[in-house]
């Protein structure tokens, strides 16, 4: 069957089927296409690609348009090896391109013992690139997991050696560098094809059940911060003013004695003076002591009757005085 | 001419699928033992790249030859002093005679399986044989930090309590006890370590 036979139906009882050559061509074209976009691929900027002929490793091609051998001899691998890979542990952020980013089990991974069998709960992230694409495909399988473990085992270590004070409080700068030379060395060991550059601690918290006792105990501090405060405020309000009244009141005091004192040495003086002037003349002053205290004493008795011994009727002279008497 | 193309055609397809089936590819990180009817045959293969083999009679069968993960579930198990701690252990091993390891093992379901058993065992043996703290602390005789400002009113806190052994030196018992048992396997084990 050629081309002319089929361009003329009515020639004889043939059934219509395209000639060979047109669907080998058309075969041929389709495969062709499908063949050049096979061998194109592009590198992102960011990753290198590593291929793979017949499985075996040739060669590591830079970012661009680059070509392969298609029909599944040629393989290629693209690894993002510029890029700041990070995982979490203990915690994890939605919404991650990097699967191995997000921990399985958050809440088994962050419960730690510390040294001093006190708990805490340790969330952290680990920064890493990939630093041998070859190591990281071939050497092991699975590296990022195998990165998650060896973050897991070396910080429960580091953690398990040091108090819950250094863990909660001081010791958190020294706890990072400590882990990250440790991750750094058994990353080395496993051969990974990782490199780490950080290792940063997030929050780092007592057990929830412990944490209420904690806000208290720093509550309590405050407060007692608060009353020695307030005790210091009172005090120096009211000692000063305490001091005052006590100046105030001894200088009264010493003002008042001063003062009796010279009174007194004033009537001494007086007295003397006097006692003088009657030691010069005492029957004259006696004399007259007597008429002042006569003078005095006599307005002040009720009449006395003076009666002789020998006089008989006493009632009458009794009456007499009768009114006037009693009364001064 | 056209039967001849037919014919042609015909044997080329054919020359063409018996090539496919007599090549296969050991890829990077991989080795391959060939059996013929079960039985294997040769050395095994752990150059990567195009390999022949006799096609129909002859099977590939891969194993991995990277470095693996053994990653056990967390599991309770009681220390000396009787407490109870859950023990998270993971190891690094890798086939290292793969002919052995295929005749005891044949996949990597059952190393595992058998990783499970041996390791599992002799984590418990070593947890049980120490105490808490050794499993905890790694270094022996490390001074705390401390807080100067924070005046210690209970001994129990801020106190490193000391040990003997330490971590390092329990997971490498576990090593040592469970290494050569994994070696009848051609297994070799790398590193066990707890998490």
């Amino acid at each position: 069957m050629d081309y002319a036979e089929w361009q003329h139906p009515n020639h004889g009882n043939r059934i219509k089927i395209p000639p060979v050559s047109r669907i080998v061509s058309i075969i041929l074209g389709i495969l062709m296409l499908w063949t050049l976009l096979a061998s194109v691929y592009t590198v992102p900027s960011d990753s290198v690609g590593v291929v793979l002929r017949f499985g075996r490793y040739v060669k590591e091609v830079q970012p661009g348009l680059r070509f392969k051998i298609p029909w599944g001899i040629d393989h290629v691998t693209i690894l993002p090896v510029r890029r700041q890979l990070k995982q979490e542990y203990g915690f994890g952020t939605s919404g991650a391109s990097n699967p191995s980013q997000h921990p399985l089990d958050l809440s088994r991974e962050k419960r730690m013992v510390t040294g001093d069998l006190n708990a805490a709960l340790v969330e952290w992230i680990v920064q890493y690139r990939i630093a041998n694409p070859v190591n990281f495909l071939f050497k092991v399988r699975n590296a990022e997991i195998t990165l998650r473990a060896v973050s897991e085992s070396i910080m429960r270590e580091v953690i398990g050696d040091r108090t819950v004070d250094e863990v909660l409080t001081i010791g958190r700068q020294e706890i990072e560098s400590e882990a990250l030379v440790k991750m750094q060395k058994l990353a080395a060991k496993y051969d990974v094809g990782v490199s780490i550059d950080q290792v940063q601690l997030k929050n780092v918290n007592p057990p929830e059940p412990v944490q209420e006792s904690f806000n208290e105990v720093n509550q309590a501090q405050q407060e007692k911060e608060k009353l020695i405060n307030d005790a210091r405020r009172e005090y120096n309000k009211s000692i000063p003013l305490a001091e005052g009244t006590k100046d105030q009141n001894i200088q009264e005091a010493e003002g008042y004695r001063l003062k009796r004192i010279n009174e007194a040495q004033g009537d001494i003086s007086r007295f003397n003076a006097v006692l003088a002037e009657y030691l010069k003349a005492p029957e004259v002053t006696k004399r007259r002591i007597y008429l002042e205290t006569m003078q005095e004493v006599l307005p002040v008795i009720r009449s006395k009757t003076v009666i002789d011994e020998n006089a008989r009727s006493v009632l009458p002279l009794l009456q007499l005085g009768g009114e006037k008497g009693g009364k001064p | 001419m056209k039967t001849f193309m037919g014919i042609f055609g015909g044997f080329f397809a054919v020359g063409l699928l018996c090539l496919l089936a007599c090549m296969y590819t050991v890829n990077e990180g991989e080795q391959v033992i060939l059996t013929q009817f079960g039985k294997p045959i040769g050395k095994p293969v752990i150059e990567p790249g195009l390999k022949f083999k006799v096609p129909l009679i002859q099977m590939v069968n891969r194993m991995e030859s990277r470095i693996l993960e053994w990653d056990a579930s967390p599991t309770d198990m009681p220390t000396k002093d009787k407490l109870y701690i859950s023990v998270d252990t993971f190891a690094r091993w890798r086939i290292v005679d793969p002919m052995q390891y295929f005749l005891r093992l044949r996949d990597e379901r059952s190393a595992q399986s058998r990783l499970d058993d041996i390791l599992g065992s002799e984590t418990r043996t070593a947890v049980a044989k120490h105490e808490l703290i050794e499993i905890i602390r790694s270094t022996k005789d490390r001074k705390p930090l401390k807080d100067e400002s924070i005046v210690v009113t209970n001994q129990v806190v801020g106190v490193l309590v000391p040990i003997i052994k330490g971590r390092q030196a329990v997971e490498e018992e576990i090593f040592k006890a469970a290494a050569p048992k994994l070696g009848v396997f051609g297994v070799e084990l790398l590193d066990v370590r707890f998490k």
